[in-house]
Order: structure tokens, then sequence, then C-alpha cells
């Protein structure tokens, strides 16, 4: 199921390069434009759902709701060379029905309330306690931020445009995230 | 741990768990939607051209008709629920007006114009609360194409002879309109402005054939700017005097309340919260305040909305009144393409409770496009076309806010049921077992107790359905029994 290999080699670094042009080839309906979008943000919009939801499934949910949203609402794009910001606010909505879903069902529990997310089928050791502490252990912004750049391999810069932050603060932040992450992971025994 | 293997072992452990089929899971369900959506993007283009230049020679007989319900009953008469309080207009170049009792319950849904008609249709949002009428006239405007993404200026008026009440009602409508634009997933910028009624304004308004709101900020409009004819104004759409507005650089601060899109993120995350807690107090509310339920027409409605599909384009499986937890809601279920919607709504204030859509990726046989679904979870194969007798019993279980089930249940469109849909010679299925285990791997879990495993029928594709439990997290899954797919997962807590 899991290919390590394979992803750390295709785990190229996309960061940011999308421009308005992607979007408008979409908006004409060219799936290759779609498919070249999704190659080079779909690790981001995960990362980004899956922080937020804390949740394996939601954040597959979003994943596709986000692209299916992209290609459906390419026409009415208009935030001028934002299409990251535009792509994320898309996958943030969906988020947040998730959410208000989650707290129907859940009547007023509070989503932090929840149980520990388990991550059991992420077969390396290491890289399943790592995630757990990160989804388990950090506040929202913190894993967030984590993430994007982890995952997304995303510049803090272009972080704290995203999340409309300031770059100092999404530094900081950043930063001390590291060392909690250390510090847990030293307490696990890594 | 290094920082770099921190974040290599959370790439690896993130990127390993995007399934690899996403995109082709995206691609194929976007191959069915996607003549839809042109479809409607054409639409919205020819409404929009449509709407620059005829416009504003009908509802004459609207407009004044409104002016004169103000003019005459608006006399304070004290705890009559029926005497018309504040006034709310919403133009965008469909114009209604709203008018509400002094418990913003909706007493009146008029159209301002043409398009206002069209837009309210036959919903029937009277005895509605506000935000209730707000959102479903909001949808309607969403999913007939006058609302469009970021390129739509709403113009919210609200009319009381009370100040303060008029500001209080004005916050109230805005949070509302923001909300119901976010559930439609549109943006578009809201100007809002109060005011008590003014005879100068109401004769403009009448004269010029627009809604009272409109009239005011127009005549404020070219008060500010000499340049400016109130008349010319009053027959642009309030997105082109948005876009001269902004062409002339004129600050309209001082004339509308501007509300930045900027501060839209925050606004929902409580306005989301601001509601659920709404929903639990407007519960004990309608009990006694004789409030009744939207009606399935507005509970559609507000589904298609959501779905964003036209109502022609799709084909109803079910739509029936019934209690979930002393809840009385709308579910409703239907088809469009190959595209299974699946909604509940709340009975009374019809806010959208959860929603769900499959994709079947086959086309539906057409014979079997008209005949029911097999019911989902009760064995007994009960349809659910005959809503009234089902909603009946479950009235009085529970503690239901509604005195009775007076609902039209007659007209639940879904189709005769003509016979059951046929069963194919199947070829061979996989093991419940198997089925069970795809979906415990796909849930990440080791073992469950299951709640239900069975093969069913589902529009002729045979599907295991799969419930189970992992401490108090409650999972479904429906696996295609020939292919081992998976269509469709859900997990919930249950507490």
């Amino acid at each position: 199921m899991l290919n390590f290999v394979a992803v750390l080699e295709e785990g190229s670094k996309t960061s940011s390069t999308v421009d308005d042009k992607l979007i408008k080839d979409i908006a004409k309906g060219s799936m290759e434009a779609l498919h070249t979008l999704y190659e080079k943000t779909h690790k981001s919009v995960y990362a980004f759902a899956l922080s937020i939801t804390k949740n394996t499934h939601d954040a597959e949910d979003i994943l596709q709701d986000t692209f299916l949203k992209i290609y459906q609402k390419a026409a009415d794009y208009t935030s001028y060379d934002k299409p990251m910001a535009w792509i994320f606010t898309i996958a943030r909505n969906f988020a947040l029905m998730k959410f208000r879903d989650r707290k129907k069902e859940d009547s007023m529990e509070e989503v932090s309330d929840m149980p520990e997310a388990i991550f059991s089928f992420v077969e390396d050791v290491s890289e399943r306690i790592v995630l757990e502490t990160a989804v388990n252990k950090l506040d929202e912004n913190e894993r967030t931020i984590l993430l994007l750049h982890a995952v997304s391999g995303l510049k803090n810069r272009e972080i704290a445009e995203l999340l409309d932050m300031p770059i100092n603060t999404v530094l900081s932040k950043y930063n001390r995230t590291i060392k909690k992450m250390q510090k847990y992971l030293e307490e696990e025994g890594f | 741990m290094k920082r770099e293997d921190i974040e290599r072992k959370l790439d690896a452990a993130v990127s390993g768990m995007i399934p690899k089929d996403m995109f082709d899971r995206i691609s194929e369900n976007i191959v069915s939607a996607n003549p839809e959506s042109i479809e409607r993007v054409v639409k919205k283009e020819k409404k929009k051209n449509f709407n620059i230049f005829s416009r504003s020679f009908m509802g004459v007989a609207a407009a004044a008709c409104i002016l004169l319900v103000s003019g005459i009953i608006g006399v304070p008469y004290y705890g009559n629920n029926f005497v018309p309080d504040s006034h709310v207009d919403i133009d965008v170049n469909p114009g209604v007006e709203i008018v509400t009792n002094k418990k913003n319950k909706v007493l009146n849904v008029q159209s301002t114009n043409k398009d206002g008609a069209d837009v309210i249709d036959n919903m029937d949002l009277k005895n509605t609360e506000l935000k209730v009428a707000v959102n479903a006239l909001i949808g309607s405007m969403v999913q007939k194409g006058y609302i469009v993404n970021n390129n739509t200026g709403i113009l919210v008026t609200v009319r009381n002879d009370n100040p303060e009440k008029a500001n209080k009602v004005k916050e109230e409508i805005l949070y509302d309109i923001n909300f119901a634009l976010y559930t439609n997933d549109v943006q578009a910028n809201v100007m809002n402005q109060t005011f008590k009624n003014t005879a100068d304004a109401n004769k403009f308004a009448r004269e010029n054939n627009i809604s009272i709101g409109k009239a005011v900020f127009v005549l404020n409009l070219a008060a500010k700017d000499s340049s400016l004819d109130a008349k010319e104004l009053a027959k642009m759409k309030v997105t082109d005097i948005a876009n001269l507005v902004a062409k002339k650089g004129i600050d309209i601060r001082d004339i509308v309340d501007y509300d930045d899109d900027d501060s839209i993120w925050e606004n929902i995350a409580d306005a989301i919260e601001d509601i659920d807690e709404d929903a639990g107090i407007s519960m004990k509310d309608t009990a006694d305040a004789g409030n009744k339920q939207i009606g399935i027409e507005a509970a559609k409605q507000i589904a298609l909305a959501d779905a964003k599909v036209a109502l022609k384009d799709v084909t109803f499986i079910k739509a029936e009144l019934d209690n979930e937890d002393g809840r009385a809601v709308y579910e409703i279920e239907f088809y469009s393409g190959n595209v299974e919607y699946d909604y509940d709504i709340d009975a009374l204030s019809g806010e959208i409770i959860s929603n769900d859509f499959d994709i079947e990726d086959y086309s539906i046989p057409a014979q079997s496009t008209a005949a029911p679904r097999q019911t989902e979870a009760a064995p007994a194969p009960i349809q659910s076309q005959t809503a009234a007798p089902t909603a009946a019993p479950t009235q009085s279980q529970t503690a239901a806010p509604t005195p009775a089930p007076t609902q039209p249940q007659t007209v639940a469109p879904t189709p005769a049921p003509i016979e059951a849909p046929t069963q194919p010679a199947a070829p061979s299925t996989i093991s419940a077992e198997r089925a069970k285990q795809i979906a415990l791997s796909h849930a990440g879990v080791g073992g469950a107790s299951f709640i239900k495993a069975e093969l069913d029928t589902d529009d002729g594709v045979q599907v295991y359905e799969i419930e189970f439990k992992v401490g108090n997290v409650e999972y479904e899954y429906d696996i295609n029994a020939i292919s081992g797919e998976i269509i469709s997962s859900k997990s919930e807590v249950d507490d």
C-alpha cells in the first residue's frame, strides 16, 4: 500500500509554482491542466486538510472535493496571482463543513476531545510516531505550519501568506514546534 | 531527532497516505459533472446579459403593494404576531422584500421585480425564521445564477421605525447572508444600510420600480456625487453600481456599512458555532411560537441549491419528513447524472444537518433511474415513497417541536415505484469477510465489532454494506461486491 521510496523520489518539493494560466486552462475544461495542478498542489492540500481535521478519511474527502470544486469553479476564479490562497480557501471551507457535520453528530462535544488519532497503517514505526506526535501533541497552527513545511515544501513566507499570519509569527512558531516535537519524540525514545 | 529527519518522516508518512488513485477518482467524477456545469455557466451568462437591459419594467404592482402594506398595517398593535415590524430588502438584481414581525418571524416574502419572483418561485417561507428565509432565498439566487462568485453585489436594506431595532435586524441579516453565501460557496460584496421609512425614498422607489432599499442607496449615492443621476443609477444592477463606485473611487463607507470579505473566514467559524447554538435554542422557541416546517419544496430547494444542480436535471428518490432524535428532518435524496445526493434538512430551520454524495461509476440504466433505491439500513424493504404515514407515527414518539405533521406530504415528487431493479445474474462476488477486510484496512484499524455486513443491491449493483465500531467511532462502508471497490465511506463519533 505504501511505497516510500517512490514517494521520496517523486516528492519533488513542489512549492507554489502555480500560476493563473493553469487555472484559466482548467476553466476551459483542460484535464491536463487539472492534472498538473493536482501534481503540484495535492500534497499541500492534503497536509492542510489533515492538519485541520486530524483524520485521514476527512482529509481524503477534502482533497477530492477540493479538486472537484476547483474544476467546477475555475471559471469564477478571480483572486489574481493567488491561486494557492484560492485553493486553500476551498479546502478550508470543506474542512469547516466537516466540522459542522461532526459537531452535529457529536452534539456539543469539542472536537479537541476526540480520541487521539492513530495511524496504525503507517508501517514504518518511526514515521508513525512522528506523525502521531504531530497530530496529537501540537495545536492546530503548529501542526499546519509543520505539515505544510515538511510535506508540501512550502516556504515559511508562503505559509505566512496562506495562513494570513505575519512571517515572524510563522518563523517563531515553526522553530518552537520543531523543539516541541524533538522533546516529545525524545520521550518516546527517538 | 534532527529537524530534517522529523520533516522527512512526516513527509513520507503523509504522502504515503494519499491514495495513489486519487486523481483518477477525481477525474472520473468530473466526466459526468462537466456537461452540466458548462450548461450552468451558459445559463448564467445568458441571465447576466439579460439582466442589464430588460429589467425594472415589471413588479410595479408588487412594489406598490408592499408599500401599501407597510403604510396601512404598520400600526403598532402590541403583542400581535401578525403585525409587520421590519422590512428587509435584498437587491441583487432580483429584488425581494421580506416582512417580519417583532419576533423576526417572516410574515411575507415578496418580489420587487420579475427576477425576484423567479427567485421566490413557489417557496412558502411564511412563518419561518428570518434566517431560514434568507438562506433559502440566497440559495435560490445562487442556483438560478443570479449570484456569481465575487462578481455580485448584494444590497441589504432594513427598514424599521425604531433605529435600534433596525440595526439589530441588520446585524442578524448580514450574518445570515454571509452564512448563506458560505454554505452556497460563493462570495459576494454585501453592502447594507438601515433607515427609517421616508416618503421621498418611497416615492422614488415606486416611480422607478425598484425596492425601497435600492432607492435609498441610489439617492444617497447621487447626493454624494453630483455627476451621478439617481434615475440612471436606479436602472443599473447593484453590481454595476458597485463597479461604477469603484471606478470613480467614491468612498461609500459613510452611506453603507461595507463588509469586507477579508474577515469572512473568522466570521464563518464563529457563525457556525453560533448557528449551532441557535439551533438548540430555536427548538425550544419553536415549540410555543407556533413555528411551522419549511415544507418539502423549500427543503428540496435548499438541497438543490447546496448541490448546485437544477431541478430539471435531477430525479428525486426520496423527499420525506422524518423524525431524528426528536428533531423533524426532511430526508432528501436525488440523482443528478450518476451522482447521488443525500441531504438531511432541519424541517424547522431549513439548516442542512448533513449532506453526502456518492458517485456511481457506471451509468444508471434508463429504466432504473425512476425506480427507487433499496432502503439502506432497514432489512425489510419498506420503500420511502409514502412520506406521510412514516412521518405521522414518529411524530408522537418524541417531543417533536412541531405540533402536528401538517405538511402537504402529497407533493412528494418521487416517481411511483415501477418495479424493483432487476437483479443482474451475479458473476462472482467477493466474500463478506473480504469486504470487511477491505473496510478495516481502509479505516486503518486492526479489528472491530461489526454491526452489519450484508449484501444488498443498490440500483442493480451488488454492494456490501458494512458497519462496524471501533471505540466510539462508527464506520459505514459500501463496497462493490464484485470489484471490492469502496463506493462510499463514512465515520462518525458516537456518544
